[in-house]
This record gives C-alpha cells, sequence and structure tokens, in this order.
C-alpha cells in the first residue's frame, strides 16, 4: 500500500511516498511539509529573512551557520569539485542579471532588462572560507550564492532517509527524486520521464530501485528578457544562461545529488560532450533531449526503461 | 505257386486314385469346416443382413464396394432383401430442443498460461526539470 503526500514548496511541487499498509505511516508522510518549510527557511534566496539570505547579504565577513546550512554548502562543495567547476552555487549575481531575481512563481514574463550584458565567469566555491571548527562561512565581497538544485536535492535525500525507517519511500522535490528502495511486494517504483515538447506523451518509464533521478532542462524556468529567452542553469564559463543544444536532460545515478549534478553538467556541455561525460562514468545512466526532438541515451540507460517482455 | 507280377500301368493308376480320394476328403473337410463357421460368425447376418450397406456421412477414405457376404453354403435369404430406397428427410414443424453448447475450455499445454502482453504500470511520479 502506497500511501502518497503532494504539497508545494521551494518553488516546486513535492511528493513524498511511502509504502507500508499501516496508517501510522500516514502522520509520518504528513510531516514532510513542515521539513521542507524548514528547509526552505534556511536555504531559500527568495526569503529575504532565510539564512542564505542573511550570509549573502553579510559577503566579506564571517558568519557561522546551521548545521542544515552547513551540510547542504558541503553538497554544493563536492558538486563543484565533481563537474569540474560547471555546478557551483556562486551563480547568484549572474542569475539576477540574467533577469531571475526573484521567485520564478512572481517572475514577469515581460522581464525588463538588458538581453545582451557582460558578466565575468563566476568565482569558485574555493574563495569561500569554511571554518569547520566554528561552523562559519565567509564568502567574497562579489559572491552569493544560490543554491537551487543542490538544496532541492538534499532535502529530497534526506526526507528520503527520514521516512525509509518507515518502508520503502520515494520523494520527488520539483522532478529530483530520491528512493530508497525496491517497492515492499520487490517491484521497482515506476517513475515516468516528462517530455517538454508535449505535456501528455511521456518520454519513457524508468522502473527504479535504490538510486536518485533528476532532470534538468531549459523549458520550463525560462523567461524573456528585452526578447530574448533566458533560462536558469548558468554556464559558470561565461556567466550566462547556458547555450546548449540539450532541451532537458535526465540522470540516474546512486544518489539524488549525483543524479542533479551530472544532468546540469550534461545539459551545460552540450549534447556530444555530455552524453560522452555520462558514459565515461559507469554509476551515471542518462539520457538527452534535443531541440529536435533526437533523444541520446548512454549506454546503460535502457535497462531502466519499461518494456513489455 | 507262382504270382503273377503286378503291372506297371496298374500301379500308376492306384496310385493316381489315391491322389484323388485324398484331394476330395480334403475339399469336403473344407467346405465342412467352412459351412460350421460361418454359421457361427454371422447368425443373424444371415437371414436379416441387407446386401448393401450404409455409406456413413463423412466420405471413408477408402473405397467402398458393394460385395455380397462371404460365401456361406447357406445362402438363405437373401433374395428377400428390401431393397427399397430410404425415405427421404423432410423439414418438420416440430421444434426439437437443442442442448445449449459452450464454448470448450481454453487447455494450455505445458501447464502455463501464456503471459498477455503487460500494460505499463501506472507512474508514481514523474521527473522533470524543477517546476
Amino acid at each position: 500500500m502506497i500511501y502518497k503526500h503532494e504539497f508545494r514548496a521551494m518553488g516546486c511541487q513535492m511528493l513524498a511516498a511511502l509504502d507500508n499498509p499501516s496508517p501510522r505511516s500516514q502522520p509520518r508522510l504528513a510531516q514532510v511539509p513542515e521539513w521542507f518549510e524548514a528547509w526552505e527557511q534556511c536555504l531559500s534566496r527568495f526569503r529575504s529573512d532565510s539564512e542564505l539570505s542573511l550570509l549573502n547579504q553579510s559577503a566579506g565577513i564571517p558568519v557561522p551557520v546551521s548545521q542544515t546550512l552547513w551540510d547542504v554548502l558541503q553538497v554544493a562543495l563536492e558538486a563543484e569539485e565533481r563537474s569540474g567547476g560547471l555546478v557551483t552555487p556562486t551563480v547568484l549575481h549572474a542569475l539576477v542579471q540574467a533577469g531571475y531575481d526573484r521567485s520564478f512563481e512572481t517572475l514577469s514574463q515581460a522581464q525588463i532588462g538588458l538581453a545582451d550584458y557582460e558578466v565575468a565567469p563566476l568565482a569558485s566555491m574555493a574563495l569561500i572560507k569554511l571554518d569547520p571548527s566554528s561552523h562559519s562561512i565567509r564568502l567574497p565581497l562579489d559572491v552569493g550564492l544560490d543554491l537551487g538544485g543542490v538544496a532541492k536535492g538534499w532535502a529530497a535525500q534526506r526526507a528520503m532517509h527520514r521516512l525509509r525507517a518507515y518502508g520503502p519511500a520515494l520523494v520527488d522535490a520539483g522532478g529530483d527524486i530520491a528512493i530508497s528502495g525496491l517497492q515492499a511486494d520487490g517491484h521497482p517504483w515506476p517513475v515516468s520521464i516528462a517530455n517538454p515538447f508535449d505535456p501528455d506523451a511521456d518520454l519513457g518509464l524508468l522502473m527504479l530501485g535504490k538510486c536518485g533521478v533528476a532532470t534538468s532542462g531549459r523549458d520550463y524556468r525560462r523567461w524573456r528578457q528585452n526578447g530574448a529567452w533566458q533560462h536558469h542553469i548558468i554556464d559558470p564559463r561565461s556567466g550566462k544562461p547556458a547555450q546548449t543544444d540539450v532541451v532537458s536532460a535526465t540522470v540516474i545515478a546512486p544518489t539524488v545529488m549525483e543524479a542533479e549534478v551530472a544532468a546540469k553538467v550534461s545539459l551545460i556541455i552540450g549534447s556530444q560532450a555530455g552524453l560522452s561525460w555520462l558514459s565515461d562514468d559507469p554509476s551515471l545512466a542518462g539520457m538527452l533531449l534535443l531541440e529536435n526532438g533526437e533523444q541520446l541515451c548512454t549506454p546503460g540507460f535502457e535497462r531502466y526503461l519499461w518494456s513489455q517482455a | 505257386m507262382n504270382r503273377k507280377p503286378q503291372s506297371p500301368k496298374r500301379g500308376k493308376l492306384d496310385l493316381a486314385a489315391a491322389k484323388w480320394l485324398i484331394i476330395a476328403l480334403s475339399l469336403s473337410a473344407i467346405m465342412l469346416f467352412w459351412n460350421l463357421f460361418s454359421r457361427q460368425a454371422y447368425p443373424d447376418a444371415i437371414s436379416a443382413a441387407p446386401l448393401i450397406t450404409e455409406t456413413p456421412s463423412q466420405p471413408a477414405p477408402v473405397l467402398m464396394l458393394d460385395l455380397p457376404p462371404i460365401p456361406t453354403l447357406i445362402p438363405a435369404s437373401i433374395e428377400t432383401l428390401n431393397l427399397d430406397p430410404l425415405p427421404s428427410p423432410t423439414p418438420s414443424s416440430v421444434n426439437i430442443p437443442q442442448p445449449a453448447v459452450q464454448a470448450p475450455a481454453k487447455i494450455f499445454l505445458g501447464g502455463s498460461k501464456p503471459q498477455a502482453k503487460k500494460s505499463a504500470p501506472a507512474p508514481v511520479t514523474k521527473t522533470r526539470s524543477s517546476k
């Protein structure tokens, strides 16, 4: 028996599912939105009183941070290392310059701003001073943090860890999905892949056990800035939204954080390099959807796809 | 006393007569037993069996010939057979109730049913760029 609880948090649609026939599991599921609310209050750049916003406003001075913000920054640091600097939280100012200066739900489609603007390549997290003894962080003066995708992946993983004590669990944080293992009856969890070109026709159905799966795309969080389309995935090398032939990238990895990073990298560097980058890591399986509708898959991706046989 | 020796011609005649006698006795014995066995094998057919056998509705795999029964020594009543043609069937106005017939149950040899094509399970959720 799978109980599900859907809610909105972090500007996204969330879902928590628990495979447990006991009605006692339902109150546990009902707690999940509270967890996300607490994490959002800590990690959101759109709340002026969040811990992250206070940190961004305190650039240049050491700021003691909570265990949650500390943990997420550690995950972001690992993501930057794993991606060779392509996935970094130091994208805040680039996103604001591109027009993403408020939550996407309130972002106007007629955003006023400069479509053709000059920005420098982004700073590395190596410039951020982290003091483990005091859990304090000092940002360089010209650096701001946006934890967006990393925070969602981390939250999905953390919520799944808390739920799995009560049975097989799945947590979906806006498309970034953490799965604790097979369902109670031994079957994998069916998870479909959204089709950006046709909401009514999914690209495929994944059958997943213990893993993480994430999709990065420039199909939804995009806006017009003086007639030019912008999106939220910043290429740190240019400081601007990534110019890429990939519309969306779906990756399966051991954890949802790894999947999120890999999906973003393969989208930023484009289809050819992205597919090669994914294929070099046997723990990853991915599918890239191109502008022309073509789908490119790594060799291991097919084994996750549902088939009649 | 001199015995007149038998002539060779007389000896040959005796031998031939004996041969014919044996043949005649053998034929008589065969006819006798034939008659005896045919009476036991067809106690009724001799008096009642028609000469023409009914042709089955389905085509027989072998050629049917209207042969007379095995010849016996008792032709008996064969000559009294009624060879009139059978009356042709005519449609009847009486409704004869027919038993309800059900389709035979399918039997799957090998002990297991063939697997029907599986339908895709309903997805629990969907991965997509964050919405």
